[in-house]
């Protein structure tokens, strides 16, 4: 079982290096189809919590490569991500009270959400602006969405960042990728605290997701993302579909 | 640095902190899936590099520039505030 989850991280790693969507997305979904067949079955909230120990590694992974390139902000990172700390204990606060039908419902709609935005492909802005009195709230709220779901936040904050802060877009993706880290640190608090982290599992997730980072990367030049993005996002409608299915009908 | 990145930007957050602590997460969660009770510590350790690089980050630059530093020591008061309220959930 060990061994699939490691696998579960190896995909997700090497799907977020390639298409710059892995983290909760796959590892979630891919948990609760895969585990069940070992005979452990586990609920929404539990891979949720063991997702952020993915979302944490991804941070890790990502960090380390976008600081050698020079493309992190930090000091933007450091001043937003308060926000999405704080939004990311609440999240992750009602992740364990709220029920799991609500939690799945959200999910999907990300699911939809995020296949739509890899088919539209990405609204960029490439002139440098103030910053909007929008950007706190809205990082909250990406923050809230990553404690709940236990995705990384990047779909929401690159935007924010993007469109809303006049952050270059590649610079945009790097710091949403190094203020995960430092959200999913808080979120696994709470997860843990409430007793649903598995360490085992959060370990060998977070394993593969390490090295599926770095693989990525190097496949990343090699594989065309345009094929691989249509097969992914008809996955995640399957996926939205599917969990809709298990937790409604 | 790169070049399209404004001056400060960077922060001085080291690259060796994040590459190390990588490096040493790679291998504390292989020996945390052979030895299991050792699981946790890796776990924590991955847990351990933000906020070692917050901390670095608020101390480097607490004289040259103090509003970076209060802004990498708000991140970690954010997080103290998480690890306090966790209390709440147990």
């Amino acid at each position: 079982m060990i061994f699939a989850v490691i696998g579960i991280g190896l995909l997700a790693g090497v799907l977020g290096a390639i298409l710059g969507l892995g983290g909760g997305v796959v590892v979630v979904p891919a948990l609760q189809a895969v585990l069940p067949l070992f005979g452990h079955p586990i609920s929404i909230t539990q891979a949720v919590a063991i997702s952020q120990i993915g979302v944490l590694a991804v941070g890790l992974a990502g960090t380390a490569g976008y600081l050698r390139r020079g493309l992190v902000r930090a000091r933007t990172g450091y001043l937003l991500s308060p926000y999405t700390i704080i939004g990311g204990a609440l999240g992750s606060y009602l992740g364990l009270i709220l029920p799991a039908r609500v939690v799945a419902t959200v999910f999907a709609a990300l699911l939809l959400y995020s296949a739509y935005n890899l088919l539209r492909g990405l609204r960029r802005a490439e002139q440098e602006r103030e910053p909007s009195r929008l950007v706190p709230p809205a990082m909250g709220f990406a923050g809230v969405m990553s404690g709940l779901l236990g995705i990384g936040g990047g779909t929401i904050q690159v935007p924010v960042m993007n469109l809303l802060a006049g952050v270059p877009i590649r610079e945009a993706i790097a710091t949403s990728t190094f203020i995960m880290g430092l959200t999913a640190v808080g979120n696994a608090l709470i997860y843990s605290a409430g007793g649903l982290l598995d360490f085992r599992l959060a370990a060998a997730v977070g394993l593969g997701i390490l090295v599926g980072a770095r693989a990525g990367t190097s496949l990343a030049a090699r594989i065309s993302a345009g094929n691989l993005k249509l097969l992914f996002s008809l996955l995640l409608i399957l996926t939205a579909g599917q969990m809709l299915w298990k937790y409604w009908a | 640095m790169s070049d399209n990145n404004p001056a400060g930007e960077g922060a001085g957050l080291p690259n060796w902190l994040f590459g190390g602590g990588y490096f040493v997460a790679l291998a504390a969660l292989a020996v945390g899936l052979v030895w299991p009770q050792l699981d946790r510590y890796a776990v924590y350790w991955m847990m351990l590099v933000p906020v070692l690089g917050a901390l670095y980050v608020a101390a480097a630059n607490w004289k040259s520039d103090r509003r970076l530093s209060v802004a990498a020591l708000l991140a970690l008061a954010g997080l103290a505030l998480v690890l306090g309220g966790r209390e709440l959930v147990k």
